[in-house]
């Protein structure tokens, strides 16, 4: 009989690793993009989000769920002319 | 009152948020113009630092915000930047720049046409920054920007009108909104411009490097409905030669 590999994690949650603004980030791999910024501590009313070079709209940020590799950029409103 | 796209404006000064000392003088320079659209720029985000905690009380203000797309390097980045723009302040409003050139910013004129042709065809509202060519003006106007933003001298530069006689041109010939934007550094420098009868100016620099930033934003208002009610009560001939005011019948000696 063998046995299955155990996971990584140590708290038995598969994490998968990301990149925001091409830092890299490991997170829970259920996590949806608005879970993804509310841990980050982002104030999701002032940011657009980009998700492998396309802009993700604010509706579907509950439902689409972050994938291993996945790039994101986050753009805010900064003061300008 | 001044109308663009569908929407009027009481003052015909239109100010910058960038480059001020706090968000806080900020916001109160910007009441003290009494200025209802202001301009705002996109940022890759600082996950270290944060957002700028300026969105919210220009939002409660209830002044137009103007998202620009500043530091785009062509049309395919300025419209990308748009959408962003779009995404976070639900707004289809945009100000087209498009300077790749870090040391005088000047716009570039055929990756503006084709972004703005672009933005247009998506049902933006666009108003371009451009240098004061009133060919190109002509042309952004064709392809159905809701405004021109001819610039008067370099971007933060404060050199005042130095396109004066390109900006006249495109005043005569605009059929929409002419907004005399970057390079204005001092009130009567934008009264000059209302003067020539540009419908707005923009001002960012002149207001946020003055060392009172709030008495110069009033001063701006002040110079601005200054030079627009002496463009709408009309200027008189300019003339090579004196012109006398007073009679010239010589009493003394008859």
């Amino acid at each position: 009989m063998h046995l299955t590999k155990a996971p990584l994690d140590l708290k038995h949650v598969s994490t998968i690793t990301v990149s925001i603004n091409d830092q890299p980030y490991i997170i829970a791999e259920t996590l949806s993009i608005e879970g993804l910024l509310l841990a980050q501590n982002i104030a999701i009313n002032s940011v657009a989000v980009v998700c492998n070079s396309q802009v993700v709209t604010k509706g579907q940020w509950k439902e689409q769920r972050c994938i291993e590799g996945d790039s994101f950029e986050i753009f805010a409103v900064v003061a300008g002319g | 009152m001044l109308k663009i796209a569908e929407h009027e404006f009481n003052s015909r000064l239109f100010t910058g948020t960038g480059k001020f000392s706090s968000a806080k003088l900020m916001l109160e320079a910007i009441q003290a113009s009494e200025s209802q659209l202001v301009t705002m720029a996109m940022k890759r985000l600082d996950l270290s630092t944060g957002s700028d905690e300026i969105l919210l009380p220009l939002q409660q203000s209830g002044i137009k915000l103007l998202p620009n797309t500043s530091g785009a390097r062509n049309a395919k980045e300025a419209v990308f930047a748009a959408e962003l723009a779009k995404e976070v302040l639900n707004t289809n409003w945009i100000k087209l720049e498009i300077h790749p050139d870090p040391k005088y910013l000047m716009p570039d004129p055929v990756e503006t046409l084709a972004a703005a042709k672009t933005l247009c065809d998506k049902g933006f509202v666009v108003l371009p920054y451009v240098h004061a060519d009133p060919v190109l003006c002509r042309r952004l106007e064709e392809v159905g920007c809701a405004a021109v933003m001819p610039l008067a001298s370099p971007i933060g530069s404060n050199q005042g009108l130095a396109t004066e006689t390109f900006l006249k041109i495109i005043i005569e010939q605009a059929r929409v909104p002419v907004v005399v934007d970057a390079g204005i550094g001092t009130p009567s420098q934008a009264t000059h411009a209302m003067e020539l009868g540009a419908d707005a100016v923009l001002v960012n620099t002149a207001i946020a490097s003055s060392p009172d930033p709030v008495a110069m934003a009033r001063c701006f208002s002040q110079a601005v409905a200054t030079g627009r009610e002496a463009y709408l009560a009309g200027l008189g001939q300019v003339s090579s030669r004196a012109e006398h005011t007073s009679p010239l019948t010589g009493f003394l000696n008859e």
